[in-house]
């Protein structure tokens, strides 16, 4: 399932209340932004699309028919009223609510193409073939990216990114084939200059799903994070892109739950620096977040907290080297 | 109508005979400029949808082997591309191509996006 709102307070909630359903088989992938939101459906091809009401209704649109053609679910999150056409249902944005609506979800069987609409049928087969396709992408096109390529290699990469571009769209996924545009484009010279944030971003998305034939249905690591709806969907987006799992823990089941389980720990603190009250999770990193700094619990750096961001990528790596294997 | 499409893509050209089809025209779909030129001096098709970018003879190098035969040499050929800015369109044209098809394009509309670029001369 992928949740999608740029609110970040929505988006943790949505993430918190996915936890018993979690705990179910399901995984849920959060994002703030619309074009990510729309790639990742596109690929992925979840159970179900998520949508923030706040969006405005071109905003909508578009995740409703990314939704519609990878055979997810549209359902919208918060507001009133009947969901417009297209969405199968409106959740209330309330914990308890959408905790509900989600245990009772389960990855069900996909809708079939209509016997007889052979359009149907080969853009079923393309959309089936869309994450091997992805990876192969993204797979040749981050080996140019490090560095150090050979020519023939760079032309190799461009010949499936440009491919891509060119029939992504036509068969419904036009943010993948944007993504691959963007790739084409600067491999386009053999990437003389460096690449653009906006396409690092894009190969990051699409790592993802880099290696792993069905990584909705592979077991991910699993971070637990104790603080507040904004802090939870703020980190969940980046926690995710590192293929790690986000649990939300109240107060009282901090360290608890899943002992042993999860690979590290990230808590709000309020106040000052100083060790938050930790029940017996002294074997896991902890990641202390404060309202100016933050830093991992019982080393004597700190950072600025505006940092944070741009750093757990990194931190997230180290302990998911020392905690074992990955597995995607 | 006869239609003959190349790219080098089996998605493309899956889609692309499947929306020029439901038109009840005949479509030729082949991968490679050489077979390109083979079907066309075989077939003699009405139009030639050709791809801009493929390994071996591109779309440039097919048109003008197309034009050097007699037979094919007034075939019209519309390319098919990913590119397509302002000064490629123009080159295309210069090079001897009817019209230009953006990829991606939308399946349905293929026949029609044809017909307008031949009609568009």
């Amino acid at each position: 399932m992928i949740v999608v709102s740029p609110a970040l307070k929505l988006l943790g909630l949505a993430v918190g209340a996915a936890g018993a359903a979690l705990r179910g088989g399901l995984r849920l992938l959060a994002t703030p932004t619309l074009f990510e939101g729309r790639v990742l459906t596109e690929v992925l091809q979840p159970t179900a699309l998520v949508v923030d009401a706040g969006f405005a209704e071109d905003g909508q649109r578009l995740l409703l028919a990314a939704a519609v053609v990878a055979g997810a679910m549209p359902v919208l999150l918060g507001g009133e009223g009947e969901p417009p056409a297209g969405f199968v249902v409106r959740v209330p944005a309330e914990r308890s609510a959408l905790s509900a609506w989600l245990c009772e979800l389960r990855a069900g069987e996909r809708s079939k193409p209509p016997e007889g609409d052979m359009l149907a049928v080969v853009r079923a087969r393309y959309a089936a073939s869309l994450g091997e396709k992805a990876a192969s992408m993204v797979i040749s096109a981050a080996a140019v990216l490090q560095g150090g390529a050979d020519p023939e290699s760079v032309e190799a990469a461009r010949r499936i990114s440009h491919r891509l571009r060119g029939s992504a769209g036509s068969y419904g996924f036009p943010a993948f084939g944007e993504v691959a545009a963007r790739i084409d484009a600067a491999l386009l010279g053999g990437l003389i200059q460096p690449p653009a944030a906006s396409l690092t971003r894009a190969i990051e998305i699409l790592e993802l799903w880099r290696g792993g034939a069905d990584p909705l249905g592979s077991v991910w690591p699993r971070v637990q994070i104790m603080g507040g709806h904004a802090l939870v969907g703020e980190l969940a987006p980046i926690v995710h892109a590192q293929r790690v799992e986000v649990e939300v823990a109240a107060e009282a089941e901090a360290g608890t739950g899943s002992e042993g389980s999860y690979v590290a720990q990230i808590i709000e603190v309020q106040g000052g620096r100083g060790d938050p009250t930790q029940p017996d999770c002294s074997a896991m990193p902890v990641l202390c977040v404060g309202e100016e700094r933050a830093w991992v619990s019982g080393s004597a750096d700190s950072f600025a907290r505006s940092e944070l961001g741009a750093r757990l990528p990194a931190l997230l790596r180290g302990w998911l080297g020392s905690s074992g294997p990955r597995t995607t | 109508m006869k239609v003959l499409l190349v790219d080098d893509d089996d998605d493309v050209r899956m889609l692309g005979q499947l929306s020029l089809r439901r038109r009840k025209w005949q479509v030729w779909a082949v991968a490679d400029g050489r077979e390109a030129l083979e079907v066309a001096l075989r077939e003699l098709p009405d139009a030639i949808l050709l791809d801009v970018q493929m390994p071996g003879w591109g779309g440039p190098e097919t048109l003008a082997a197309l034009r050097e035969e007699p037979r094919t040499a007034a075939i019209p050929v519309v390319f098919l591309t990913a590119e397509a800015e302002l000064e490629d369109v123009l080159r295309y044209r210069q090079l001897g191509a009817r019209g230009v098809i953006c990829k991606p394009f939308p399946p349905l509309e293929l026949p029609d996006l044809l017909l307008q670029a031949l009609v568009d001369e």
